[in-house]
Order: structure tokens, then C-alpha cells, then sequence
């Protein structure tokens, strides 16, 4: 399974991202977000999330992209539009991205 | 003045005057902009009788007198505790005329909330985010490793930055740390109260440059700093010690604030040519921000003093009175150089100033010092002077 995931805007607006591979994570974390994903019914999720109106400012925005064997989706959401279900994967991939940079 | 026959009607014999109550604000707002002369006079007085009115009716829908409503229109602080959850505003620990909690993030939030309401308050006489009053409501401690600051619409909400990786890994502190962060914050909520700019392409970046111009303003305020003395860096201390960076924006010097191995490169462009084409961050909101920035800077920089008595004026009565939510860098330019020659004269020292710093940065102004539309102070104006003829 192959994961990308970006996250831009918020009041700094400095770009986090990480490219993943689950060959290259622990089994455990590599079951735990795929749980996350289909608690999330990633692959069934519009192409677009966006901002309810009046939704304020510096919010981050999202951009996902899974391929898991013959499944395959992309995703952009915004923080202020996001789905409970799938705050546990973008919390997930957003503390894996910020525990690898640099 | 020539509008108190009409101000002293009762709310229950109310006494008719033409166009009073009986055109919505906006148009009447419209009127005193581009009517003549004489409509322009009556448009104005209307304006003045409705917000008198406004105030009464808000008053007997609460219960109270007007003067009663006025006394509780001050400032009104609530900060919330997010345990580290994202429900929001979460436990209140502290409420106006609290002790200090100990937090620092709590009690940072208290007082740059209030910090910016005096801005507002004192400065340009606006109670309050919505001017009305309106409670100053921050949750801190929001998630866990949130590394941002926002505003949701109702409210400020403060993240811990990298409190949950090791310390030789965090790059940000918490978010309540820099006054100019708060102050940012709250502006996006007096914007969404007024312009109520898009928040995206060159609207929203109008959008973030306001927020950092006024969260500069709180910060220099409090510093007693003239814009001179001023470091226009937005976001001081934010970074930990193992960025190599003074902060996340700088108005002066756009694209300088930051150069990380790990953050990479501040990206703010400071001039036109170098506008950022993007659809990341709303279409660069807070990148091609770094331009209309620089060009607040130059203006306080040319007008010299304190910047928030002249040039912040200047942008807060455009804000006010004149951005749509549309507006875009061009309008702001025309907007801020009409509105200094109503409020300090056409052809004066602050207008010309207003007409460089937007010429720094790639954006001229058409017309020579004059406007198209003198909007709504020179109508006022006419209202002392009899003998003064109205516009052809």
C-alpha cells in the first residue's frame, strides 16, 4: 500500500508531507492505518471536501492519495469540512509526516 | 447637528423622515457614497438615525436601557481549556476579571485577547470583533501536536505546537506565545464582521495581510514602537531553537523570516513580479499575503510615528467602509489611497504615502491624487459648510 499525504495552509503555511510505503512501516503501524482507513471509507469519500461557508481562517487543508492493490483514491479536505470518521487516518499520517521531517 | 430633529422620535411614535428606516443599510451606505451632494447629507443622517435605532431595539430585545446595554458592552473575555481533545471551546478556565490561571497558554490568550480589543477599542473606537461587543472567545491547548492557530468563525483556537515529540525534534512552541498571533486571529473575526473577504487568491491574502497588520499593531502598541523602531515579524518566538528562523512572517523583508534545512525557505513574495500562482493554502492566502504586508510597511514607514495612528487607520476605515469580499490587490490600492485623502486631505503627505507604498510593490494608482469617488467624508463635511455646492 502506497500513501501520500500533504498538508498546506494554517497560519504558518509551511508544507508537510510524506510519501509511505507499508513495506517500509512495522506491521502494526502499517494495520493500524489501514483500520483508520476503512473506519474512514477512504476509498468511498468524495474527491473533494471542502470548507462549510463561514468556516473562518488558517485551517489546514489536506491532500490524500491511497493505493492499496487494485484500489486506488485522491482526496482533498479541508480541516473545517472534515468527517469524523476520518480525523483518526489524517492525525495518524500528520504525526508520522511531523515525526519525519527534517 | 442637523440630524437631531429626527433622533429624538420615541421608538413608539416614531417620527417620519424621509429615507429613515426605510432602505437597508448597505444601500443607504451606497447613497452616501455616489449620491449627490444633498442625498449623500440625508443618506448619512439616515445611517446615524438606523444605528441609533439598532442600538435601542437590541437594548429592549436584551431588557435593558441603552445606556445599561452600552456598559455591558465591554470587553468580554472567555478562554476554554481543550484538553488536548477537539471539541470546542471546551472547560472555561478563566472569564473577564479572572485571576490568572498559572497556564501560560491561558492566560497569554486572556491578555492578548484584551490587548487587541484596546487596539480596536482605543485606537478605532470598534468594540469588539463584530463592534457590538461581541464575547472574545480562545480555546488553548487544542489536540495534540497542533501546530497551528485559528479562527472558526466564533471563535480563536490555539494548538501546543510540537509538545508531544521530543525536544530535539519540536520546531514550534505554543501558539499563544507572540501577541501579533493573537491579534491575527481576532482581526480574521473583525474582517468576517466587515469586508468579509474570500478567503482565497488575492481576497484572501488581503484577508491574512490585514490579520498580520493588525496583529503587528497589537505588538507595537504594547511596545510603544514607532514603525521605525517596529521588527514587523509576524510570529516571534513560535520556533523552537533548532529552526534557523525569527519568525513565520516578516512584513518588512517578505521571505526572509525563515531558511530551515528542515522548514525549507520562507516563501512571501514582496513585489508583483514575484506573485505566487498556486492552488496550495487557498491559492497562496498566506504567501502573496507578504505583498500587500510590505506595502502597509512602506506607507507607516514614509508617515513615521506610530503606525497604528495614521496608516492603521487608514487600512482599518478600507476594511471598514470600502473592501468587498471580492476585493483584490488593486482595489485595496485604490481603496486605501481614496480613503486617506478623505480622512487627511486629497494630495496630503499620508495619501501620497499610501500611493508609494503600493508603487513598492508593483501596484500603481491610477488618477492624480484626487478620486473618483470621495465616498463619505467630504459629505460630512458638506454638512457643516452651507455654502458648499454639491458634486455635478
Amino acid at each position: 500500500m502506497q500513501i501520500y499525504f500533504e498538508r498546506s495552509g494554517g497560519f504558518a503555511a509551511i508544507r508537510l508531507a510524506v510519501d509511505l510505503d507499508s513495506e517500509d512501516l512495522s506491521v502494526e503501524e502499517a494495520r493500524k492505518l489501514r483500520e483508520e482507513i476503512e473506519e474512514a471509507g477512504f476509498f468511498h469519500l468524495p474527491a473533494v471536501i471542502s470548507a462549510p461557508q463561514a468556516a473562518g481562517a488558517d485551517r489546514f487543508q489536506y491532500r490524500l492519495r491511497i493505493k492499496d492493490g487494485d484500489r486506488e483514491h485522491s482526496l482533498e479536505v479541508n480541516e473545517a469540512g472534515m468527517p469524523d470518521s476520518l480525523r483518526p487516518l489524517i492525525e495518524h499520517l500528520t504525526l508520522l509526516a511531523r515525526s519525519r521531517r527534517g | 447637528m442637523s440630524h437631531r430633529a429626527c433622533s429624538t422620535h420615541s421608538l413608539l411614535q416614531p417620527q417620519r423622515c424621509p429615507l429613515h428606516c426605510i432602505l437597508p443599510p448597505y444601500m443607504l451606505r451606497n447613497i452616501a457614497e455616489r449620491g449627490t451632494a444633498e442625498q449623500q447629507a440625508k443618506a448619512l443622517r439616515s445611517l446615524q438615525v438606523t444605528d441609533d435605532l439598532h442600538e435601542k431595539r437590541r437594548a429592549i430585545a436584551k431588557g435593558v436601557e441603552p445606556s445599561q446595554a452600552r456598559a455591558v458592552g465591554e470587553k468580554q473575555r472567555l478562554v476554554y481549556d481543550a484538553e488536548f481533545g477537539f471539541s470546542l471551546p471546551g472547560r472555561l478556565v478563566r472569564s473577564e476579571g479572572g485571576a490568572p490561571t498559572g497556564d501560560p497558554a491561558a492566560d497569554e490568550a486572556y491578555d492578548g485577547a484584551g490587548e487587541t480589543y484596546d487596539l480596536y477599542r482605543q485606537v478605532y473606537e470598534r468594540n469588539s470583533i463584530d463592534g457590538q461587543g461581541l464575547q472574545l472567545i480562545s480555546t488553548v491547548h487544542y489536540q495534540r501536536g497542533y501546530d497551528n492557530a485559528f479562527w472558526n468563525g466564533q471563535q480563536m483556537v490555539y494548538g501546543d505546537g510540537d509538545e508531544d515529540l521530543p525536544e530535539s525534534m519540536r520546531l514550534f512552541n505554543r501558539f499563544t506565545i507572540a501577541v501579533d498571533i493573537i491579534g491575527h486571529e481576532l482581526t480574521h473575526g473583525v474582517t468576517q464582521y466587515e469586508a468579509n473577504l474570500n478567503y482565497s487568491y488575492q481576497s484572501g491574502a488581503l484577508n491574512e495581510s490585514m490579520s498580520d497588520v493588525f496583529g503587528s499593531l497589537v505588538k507595537q502598541r504594547q511596545r510603544s514602537q514607532t514603525a521605525a523602531e517596529a521588527d514587523w515579524i509576524i510570529g516571534e518566538g513560535l520556533f523552537t531553537p533548532n529552526v534557523n528562523g525569527v519568525g513565520i512572517r516578516s512584513m518588512k523583508e517578505p521571505g526572509t523570516a525563515y531558511n530551515d534545512p528542515v522548514l525549507g525557505r520562507d516563501p512571501q513574495p514582496g513585489h508583483m513580479n514575484d506573485y505566487v500562482n498556486t492552488p496550495n493554502d487557498n491559492g497562496g492566502v498566506h504567501i502573496n499575503s507578504g505583498i500587500p504586508n510590505r506595502a502597509f510597511v512602506i506607507t507607516a514607514l514614509e508617515l513615521g510615528g506610530y503606525a497604528w495612528e495614521k496608516a492603521g487607520r487608514i487600512w482599518y476605515v478600507t476594511l471598514r467602509d470600502k473592501l468587498r469580499s471580492n476585493s483584490n490587490f488593486n482595489d485595496a490600492a485604490r481603496l486605501t489611497f481614496e480613503t486617506a485623502g478623505e480622512l487627511y486631505g486629497v494630495g496630503s503627505l499620508e495619501q501620497q504615502a499610501v500611493r508609494m507604498g503600493w508603487l513598492e510593490v508593483g501596484i500603481e494608482i491610477d488618477g492624480g491624487g484626487g478620486s473618483e469617488n470621495p465616498g463619505c467624508l467630504p459629505a460630512l463635511l458638506n454638512l457643516f459648510r452651507p455654502q458648499a455646492g454639491g458634486r455635478k
